[in-house]
């Protein structure tokens, strides 16, 4: 008996009793479905995370100063173990364009006198030219603050939208001179103007003292302040996009770990967000599995249903199958042709399954998205969700429904198979 | 004159070995049928005709004795090699037809080829050959519950003869038939033994339809009690 015989068999027998045959799937197609359903949601949620964390760009590099762990004696970090801005200008030296800095430090508050002679105030910050893109915003006019802006203390800034349209509603900024006064006195040019919606729907709105940011050069703040060479604790890196940042931390490390080889108590620890983000990811894949296992359990009784029909359907068919002893089958070809029955079951139930699996996770998909768009519009667009299938889930899934029916199939198979013809010719 | 193609030495059938109701229902039966005789084997219902039937059809298996079955000792053999044996050597035709339902008269005569592993096509022209043999060409694909007891054992005929079988075991051919169609069948037998030489054995109650064999073995109580030549009256 060839194996297209047991298939065309196995059908003709299913259409037998069809509604039977679909009960004894329904169990099948719930375990396969709501294992995909949940190893879907795993996959789309990984998807969505590594995209609106890793893909913007918003990966860093953390510098941070720790104790070393060998030395119980000094618990305190002293400022002579803090990272000068020699020790990131050196490393910005050894390897060129790998890395930017990316600061900030709040100055103070500010007032300007608008040209319509209103008082107004801004929120003074200190970035370095990395900032705008690591903190997600955009330059919508005008330039950067840039490294050279930096490296000589120029007096630039960058100013608002929002405050462009109060300071002089009616020509650019870019250009002008502002006057700043309070803690702080000094005076900036406009050099660019970035984005900012949030603050732009609160103005438009009716809201019109609204407090936002101006961005100098750090090194101008600092110089504001009085302390012009600047120690950290804590510094971001924006490393260089086109390579991988893994290496760039390693890099790091190793130059930050020869600075402080001499130092006693005291070291620098690199970390990159993307080393978190992966942890995270990790979290979501067990937390994926765990639930795929545990929806798994639904197959295992799934099994059992198949496992019961096929008994019944071996006791119904006692005298079919003593004619086809009586006629020469062998042993292996009534096990074979039971055997397939149930794995035929199991695998269109598993098919009906993934589709299943597959429309609900779509369905929930755009669920997910009209509650984002509803519930945090804000947000909602920096987040993309594609509904991801995981591929390895179908697979498994495939295999799975084989694998139970061969395994919950075999022992009604091998009742029908050790069948005695003479008794069950007999049997009525 | 002819070869023996089955030669029963002994056998002894006894069901329940070892237990209360241990009872033996052939005692040390010994037949010898040669090539192209047309056998039957007659007795009332209990006298074993039926156990000795499905020890010759190799569905069961004799307590002690030896059967021999074209020369080949049947006795330590296992389930696949009888089956092997059964599909190649014996085509049964029984009291109640046995098709199996939801296939086709050509699918059902084409069982025993498929087991012995012949290929499609070739079975299917054997089939059909069969088929119009025992004149059936015209229904060949009707389901067994589209046809009359005639027709059905007719099918069930051509089905024995699938695998060119050295002897046909009929066990009650008739008996669910009436008797213009039951004349028919036993044509179809006579048929079968004169133009192709079959060795055909008939299980029956019904002395006249022993009457028309070569041979008949009466069996009473698991005995043989006599073994003479048919065409009597």
């Amino acid at each position: 008996m060839t194996f297209f015989e047991c298939i065309k068999m196995a059908f003709s027998s299913m259409r037998m009793n069809k509604m039977r045959s679909f009960l004894t799937m329904l169990g099948i197609i719930i375990g396969i479905s709501s294992v995909i359903t949940i190893s879907t949601i795993g996959t789309t949620l990984k998807k969505t995370v590594s995209d609106s964390v890793l893909g913007t760009g918003a990966t860093t590099i953390d510098l941070q100063v720790m104790l070393k762990d060998n030395n119980s004696n000094y618990t305190r970090i002293t400022k002579k173990d803090m990272i000068t801005e020699d020790m990131i200008n050196g490393l910005m030296e050894k390897y060129p364009g790998d890395y930017e800095l990316v600061t900030y430090n709040f100055l103070s508050e500010g007032e300007v006198i608008t040209e319509n002679n209103d008082a107004y105030v801004l929120r003074i910050a200190g970035i370095q030219q990395g900032y705008m893109s690591y903190s997600m915003q955009k330059v919508i006019k005008g330039r950067n603050i840039s490294s050279r802006d930096v490296s000589e203390k120029k007096h630039t800034a960058l100013v608002s939208e929002v405050f462009e349209k109060q300071y002089s509603p009616n020509e650019s900024i870019i250009g002008k001179t502002i006057s700043l006064s309070g803690n702080y006195n000094f005076q900036v040019t406009v050099v660019g103007i970035y984005g900012d919606k949030k603050t732009l729907q609160q103005y438009e709105l009716g809201q019109k003292d609204i407090t936002t940011f101006i961005y100098i050069p750090y090194t101008l703040s600092a110089k504001l302040k009085g302390t012009p060479s600047e120690v950290y604790g804590y510094v971001e890196l924006k490393p260089n996009p086109e390579k991988n940042p893994d290496i760039l931390t390693k890099q790091a490390q190793s130059y930050f770990d020869k600075l402080y080889e001499r130092n006693e108590h005291a070291k620098v620890h690199a970390l990159n967000y993307g080393e978190i983000t992966k942890v995270f990811l990790t979290v979501i894949d067990i937390l994926a599995v765990a639930f795929s296992l545990i929806a798994a359990i639904s197959l295992i009784v799934g099994g059992v249903g198949v496992m019961n029909i096929m008994l019944v359907s071996v006791v119904e068919r006692t005298s079919e199958i003593g004619i086809r002893k009586a006629l020469g089958a062998k042993t292996l070809s009534i096990k074979r042709q039971f055997i397939t029955e149930a794995v035929i079951i199991c695998l269109i139930g598993g098919t009906i399954g993934i589709g299943a699996g597959l429309g609900g996770s779509y369905l929930l998909g755009a669920l997910a998205k009209v509650l984002l768009n509803t519930m945090a519009p804000d947000v909602a667009e920096s987040i993309n969700i594609v509904t991801t299938p995981s591929v390895l889930a179908i697979i498994i899934s495939v295999l799975c429904s084989i694998l139970i029916g061969v395994i919950f199939g075999s022992s009604p198979a091998k009742r029908a198979a050790k069948m005695n013809p003479i008794d069950a010719l007999r049997f009525e | 004159m002819s070869e023996s193609v089955i030669h029963i030495d002994n056998v002894v059938k006894t069901f329940n070995v070892g237990m209360e109701n241990e009872l033996e229902i052939l005692h040390n039966i010994s037949i010898d049928i040669k090539e192209g005789e047309f056998v039957s084997v007659v007795g009332s219902s209990g006298a074993g005709k039926s156990t000795l039937m499905n020890i010759i059809g190799l569905l069961d298996k004799p307590t002690s004795g030896k059967y021999t079955l074209n020369d080949i000792d049947t006795s330590n053999m296992k389930d696949d090699e009888l089956s092997e044996i059964r599909n190649s050597q014996i085509g049964f035709v029984f009291q109640t037809f046995n098709l199996i339902p939801r296939m086709n008269a050509l699918k059902n005569v084409e069982l025993p080829m498929m087991y012995k592993g012949i290929s499609q096509r070739e079975r299917t022209a054997k089939a059909r050959k069969l088929l119009e043999m025992v004149g059936m060409g015209n229904r060949m694909f009707h389901q067994p519950n589209q046809l009359s007891g005639g027709q059905k054992q007719r099918v069930s005929i051509a089905r024995a003869m699938a695998n060119d079988p050295a002897i046909i075991l009929a066990d009650e051919p008739t008996g669910a038939l009436d008797t213009v169609t039951g004349r028919m069948i036993m044509d179809i037998f006579h048929q079968l033994n004169k133009e192709n030489g079959k060795t055909i054995i008939l299980i029956t109650h019904s002395q006249e339809l022993a009457k028309e064999t070569d041979r008949i073995i009466t069996i009473s109580d698991g005995k043989i009690i006599s073994d003479k030549g048919g065409y009597e009256s």
